[in-house]
């Protein structure tokens, strides 16, 4: 009888185990298969970790630190596509920490500062990534720069490194995107400390680099140029308050420059107007004509752009005989009726508004109604005019232009735009 | 030496006579001919001319003669009788009075031959010019899907069994189409060059017959054939291997069906009726987007080739005008024919139609007296998806591609060219002209569909132009003498994404010298069959990038989506976009990419090529430069969970959500771009609101957003808010909430070189 129950109770042993392992197999122990999304995000927690920990532990920038940014941080566009796959199955969340946590590290952040490996640390992953940025692919070197740019100190941007950024934006010989991701750096520092003051060192540094910029001849057509120049036109005002005559020259040259682009030459005029003073050697005169030059043409550029893009839409169905019989149509008749952007005007009174900035800008007051008025009759607070004897056709224009910018943007259309250019061209410039 | 015996008996004469008779009958033939042949000679030498044979005994006579005839043609004064009826007949005729024409200048004889014949050296074939390659992605018409969804629904109603088709093919949303990679080639083939050469090689006008020919378009130049030659970028350090592109035909079907090496592409949009065949392919069908100016040479965009408008006039006799009034009354007398409605204006902006290709649009008689808007946008959508009007009044409509080239708003009041038309037993007005009405009452120039002009008078009234594309030449329009330049165009679709490639070109011509008498030719190899140029300059190396495209909005998506959508977040677009990711940070901007999910894929990775594409979708997430890039979405979301997200909406994208299987996830190295920068804030549309209150309309206009993107070939591609707004636009009409679309967001596709003008401006 007991051999009986003993066999019974085998078999029934024999039948919980047959059940219950594969059911601990589907719920993922470690009886059961691999979850490769689980384990693609382990190993790059690990390995994250390992970096963490070596660079804390050593405090060296070593290759195989050298090697772990080289994957996860440059290479982020030349991966493999199991590399690809990998990555996605980590979970961009995770990577995206890790890239947070490679970033501390190297600042001497978080980790890496409370270890006490910061200082050593930063400085042998800077002067490796400006190796990187000088000499690498230039998709490395771009992504070298862009980490170059991270580094901080002390919870800031790391001014040695904003050195080095200056360097590399200011060098004619690397690839525009590195440049443009040195500037993006550059930004990055005066963006942080605009109010407080920027560090003497970074200025000395800096100003020779944004100088090389904008006096550097454009090619034709370069957006990887024309993003660069423009960029670098943005930090002039922070960077030089007071423009040199040599920068003041260059930024007039960039705004009566026709073959740069509309963009460049708004920010140029716009960094004029900012940073030109009695000493800077401008005729202001002559500055705030080729200002209002510049609206107009900044509006036909926009219409004429709006035009194109008509005529780009209507090519499809076009018959290519009239296209090389004759060349393309003209896109309408001397009436604009072809569609321009919202935001496409809006981007047009952006740029008037700098104008008329450049020009004259004055101060602002409330009304009774509460909201905010140009306060005309007061001092400006800048622009050209401030420098002209008689300053009164100048302000009449920065007025003007500010007009224009309500009414095309209570009508954001094309045929507004071309009235506003036309109102705009009869202004008349100062006798000087 | 013994003497020979002489016997004269019987036997010995008969034997001499039997061994000896034929020489002396030889012997007496022959002096007999001698004699005679003596006598001739002797005659000849001897025998003189008679007396009245010789020349003065003729000459004599022949005086005599003229005398007689001169004395009987100019008898005496009294002896004349005055003319009859015959001599005034036969005078006229006499060889005095005949005025002999000069004989014709015939070319032939005109001119030394030989002198001419020389000069027919062979032409030399010059190669196709500034070659260029811009590589893209594009969506297309799935005709063999939809067939076979037709087939399927058909086959269904006929036999009740319709769940037996693909369920694919019958969900009313589906609408079918293909993601497809495309290169563009374009060049410049030097027509005017070419005939130069031709003239100088071959020593003959245009216009003048080929001598032995007669055909006086032989010595033309008439390009026949040409062959396209593609090379994959290899390393710097091995040699370029060149390959003949061989052609998918069915490429549109999915299959693949290889050519020969040398083809002639079919006929193109260059002349419809004289089925010429050209260097120019014909532009596939693209949806959403239009091709651009890509496919073609900016050669042809130089201001000196500016299309005289003054051609418009040659489009059609003047229609029948009709008042607004009269437009449903006399619907149907119109119908198919061209109608002018006089006095219209438009109302509200176009609609979406089943077709990508046309749109619905509202017209207005200008003073208000009559309205035609477009079917209600709540009207139930029909089997395929689009909104079916149910209104009694037409539905005006257009072609989308001509709508987007127009400025409607701008126009006040204008007069349309329209064609009625009954379809499925609705009244439809397809627009085909619009021309705008000064604010007194005159007309401005008219803007023509140029699709319905093709089909009008103005590409015959140009006469076409390409007779010499292989073709016979065109009938009407001549030769183009001012032609420079004709386009070449080919479009590779057999690319593979990841690849970068370069292109070059042979081109063909017969040679004008073949058949001819080689007595014509100044070289014997002169007259080949055929003259074949030298390749083309390689294109520069262009690689296919991703499907995905980058776009700057100029305000947060979030917002936006619970602003167009009144706070009511059922719509999947809704969800979507604000389940997007967390809040923006002070270093973050929110982009969108423009491309297929891994679901749309259907499991393949972008660099495995594109299989069956359904809809394209933005994908909006947050990017810091430098940093990663990652995309969530969740499926659509259950009812409950709506209540949920509904409560919680601002904790859920406070912090990204656990992730979830159905979540599509993107990386940098999948749309090919990493954020290198950005300037310009975005804000909440309710934000900017918000800050117009408090300040002056000029104090609150906010910087452009644009963005700089790094590629991995180490180029910068610039992004901005302003530019992308039309690609945008394209997209968000197939999105939720659009008529005829109702649940999934669908977009358009774009080639890296349709992108919005690259740059900034």
């Amino acid at each position: 009888m007991i051999v009986h129950w003993v066999r019974v109770l085998a078999i029934l042993m024999l039948t919980t185990a047959g059940i219950a392992v594969p059911a601990a197999a589907q719920d993922g122990s470690p009886a059961g298969k691999t979850d490769p999304e689980k384990a693609a995000q382990d190993a790059l927690q690990k390995e994250t970790d390992a970096f963490v920990k070596r660079l804390q532990e050593q405090g060296a920038f070593d290759d195989e630190a050298k090697a772990f940014v080289t994957k996860v941080a440059l290479q982020k566009l030349r991966q493999t596509p199991d590399q690809r796959r990998q990555r996605r199955l980590a979970g961009g969340e995770k990577f995206e920490a890790s890239l947070d946590r490679i970033r501390d590290a190297l600042s001497g952040g978080k980790g890496g500062a409370a270890a006490g490996a910061g200082p050593k640390v930063r400085e042998a992953a800077a002067a490796w990534l400006v190796e990187q940025a000088r000499s690498g692919q230039p998709s490395i070197a771009a992504n070298a720069t862009m980490v170059l740019g991270d580094l901080r100190s002390d919870g800031k941007p790391w001014v040695e490194s904003g050195k080095q950024l200056a360097a590399i934006a200011a060098d004619a010989g690397l690839p525009p995107a590195v440049r443009a991701a040195a500037v993006a750096g550059l930004a990055r520092h005066v963006d942080e400390v605009t109010a407080k003051a920027l560090s003497p060192e970074f200025v000395e540094k800096t100003t020779p680099a944004l100088l090389a910029i904008v006096t550097a001849p454009a090619p034709a057509f370069d957006p990887a140029g024309q993003w660069l120049v423009s960029r670098a036109l943005d930090l002039v005002p922070s960077v030089v308050p007071q423009a040199s005559p040599e920068m003041a020259k260059a930024l007039m040259a960039i705004v009566s420059d026709q073959a740069r682009s509309m963009d460049e030459r708004v920010r140029a005029a716009t960094a004029l107007g900012a940073t030109t003073t009695a000493e800077s050697g401008v005729d202001s005169a002559q500055a705030v004509t080729a200002i209002h030059s510049l609206a107009t043409a900044a509006l036909a550029d926009s219409l004429e752009a709006a035009k194109d893009r008509a005529l780009a839409a209507s090519l499809s169905s076009m018959p290519l005989a009239n296209i090389q019989q004759s060349g393309l149509p003209d896109a309408g008749s001397a009436t604009p009726v072809y569609p321009l952007g919202t935001l496409e005007v809006e981007r047009d009174a952006w740029r008037l508004l700098k104008l008329s900035e450049a020009v004259a800008k004055p101060k602002f007051k409330k009304n009774k109604a509460g909201s905010l008025e140009p306060a005309w009759a007061e001092p400006l607070e800048g622009g050209l005019a401030r420098l002209l004897e008689d300053n009164a056709a100048a302000v009449d224009l920065a007025k003007q232009l500010r007009t224009e910018i309500d009414g095309i943007l209570e009508n954001p259309t094309a045929l507004r735009v071309s009235e506003a250019r036309e109102t705009i061209t009869t202004w008349t410039p100062p006798r000087e | 030496m013994k003497m020979p015996g002489l016997k004269f008996d019987k036997d010995a004469i008969g034997r001499f006579f039997l061994n000896h008779v034929e020489k002396f009958v030889v012997g007496g033939v022959g002096i007999l001919g001698l004699v005679l042949a003596w006598n001739g000679v002797n005659a000849l030498r001897a025998k003189s001319v008679s007396a009245e044979k010789r020349p003065e005994s003729v000459a004599a006579l022949t005086a005599d003669t003229v005398r007689h005839i001169d004395a009987v043609a100019k008898p005496p004064a009294d002896a004349m009788r005055s003319a009859g009826q015959l001599s005034r007949t036969i005078d006229p005729w006499r060889p005095q009075q005949v005025k002999v024409a000069p004989a014709p200048d015939v070319a032939m004889l005109s001119r030394p031959v030989v002198q001419q014949i020389v000069r027919r050296a062979e032409p030399k074939a010059f190669p196709v010019e500034d070659l260029r390659a811009i590589a893209g992605w594009r969506v297309l018409k799935d005709q063999m899907a939809e067939q076979m969804a037709n087939a399927a629904a058909q086959g269904g109603t006929d036999d009740g069994n319709q769940s037996a088709a693909n369920p694919d093919y019958l969900e009313p949303q589906k609408r079918f189409e293909r993601l497809a990679p495309y290169v563009v080639l374009v060049g410049l083939v030097p027509v005017a060059k070419q005939r130069a050469e031709f003239r100088r090689a071959l020593g003959t006008a245009d216009a003048a017959a080929t001598p032995g020919t007669g055909d006086p378009l032989q010595d033309l130049p008439r390009w026949g054939d040409y062959v396209v030659e593609r090379a994959v970028a290899a390393d710097a350090d091995k040699p370029e291997a060149w390959s003949p592109i061989r052609l998918r035909l069915d490429a549109d079907q999915g299959g693949s069906k290889p050519l020969p090496e040398r083809f002639l592409l079919g006929a193109n949009d260059l002349a419809t009726s004289s089925g010429e065949s050209g260097y120019a392919a014909s532009l596939p069908q693209r949806l959403y987007e239009p091709w651009g100016l890509d496919t073609i040479h900016p050669w042809f965009l130089q201001p000196r080739h500016k299309w005289r408008l003054e051609r418009s006039e040659q489009i059609a006799e003047s229609p029948v005008r009709l008042r607004p009034a009269d437009v449903r009354k006399e619907f149907a007398d119109h119908a198919g024919h061209e109608v002018e409605l006089v006095g219209m204006k438009f109302a509200g902006a176009a609609q979406k139609t089943g077709s990508p290709e046309t749109v619905m649009i509202g017209v207005a008689a200008a003073d208000g007296s009559e309205s035609f808007p477009p079917p209600d946008a709540t009207a139930a959508p029909t089997s395929d998806g689009s909104s079916r009007p149910t209104a009694v009044k037409p539905v005006f409509i257009m072609s989308a591609a001509w709508q987007k080239t127009i400025d409607l708003k701008s126009i006040a009041a204008c007069d349309l060219r329209v064609i009625p038309a009954l379809e499925s037993g609705i009244p439809v007005v397809q627009i085909i002209g619009i021309t705008p009405l000064e604010a007194d009452g005159r007309q401005g120039v008219e803007q023509r569909d140029p699709k319905m002009m093709s089909a009008g008078g103005v590409a015959g009234g140009l006469g076409g132009g390409g007779g010499e594309f292989g073709g016979p030449m065109m009938t009407g329009g001549g030769i183009d003498e001012g032609a420079e330049y004709r386009l070449f165009r080919f479009i590779d679709e057999s690319v593979d994404p990841g690849k970068a490639y370069r292109y070059r070109v042979k081109v063909e011509l017969p040679n004008p010298n073949y058949g001819l008498d080689p007595r014509m030719l100044a070289d014997q190899k002169a007259a080949g069959n055929e003259l074949l140029s030298s390749v083309s300059e390689p294109t520069a190396t262009v690689m296919l990038p991703t499907p995905y495209m980058t776009a700057a909005r100029a305000s947060l998506v979030e917002s936006k989506a619970a602003a167009d959508s009144g706070g009511d977040s059922a719509t999947p677009a809704a969800q979507t976009q604000k389940s997007a990711g967390p809040k923006l940070g002070k270093t973050q901007v929110e982009v969108s990419f423009l491309g297929p999910t891994w679901q749309h894929m259907r499991g393949k990775r972008a660099d495995q090529g594109s299989d069956l594409f359904d809809l394209a979708i933005e994908h909006v997430l947050p990017v810091e430069p430098g940093g990663s890039v990652l995309w969530k979405r969740s499926k659509k979301p259950k009812e409950k969970d709506k209540q949920k997200q509904d409560s919680s909406a601002a904790k859920a994208t406070d912090k990204p959500k656990p992730r979830d299987a159905s979540w599509t996830l993107l990386n940098d190295a999948d749309v090919g771009r990493e954020l290198i920068d950005f300037r310009g804030r975005q804000k909440t549309e309710a934000a900017a609101d918000a800050s117009k209150k408090d300040a002056a309309a000029t104090a609150v206009i906010r910087e452009p957003v644009e963005m700089a993107f790094l590629r991995p070939d180490g180029s910068l591609e610039v992004v901005t808010a302003a530019d992308s707004q039309w690609v945008l636009d394209a997209y968000e009409g197939y999105s939720a909430g659009a008529p005829g679309f109702q649940s999934e967001p669908g977009g358009g596709f774009f080639g890296e070189g349709n992108a919005p003008q690259g740059g900034l401006r």
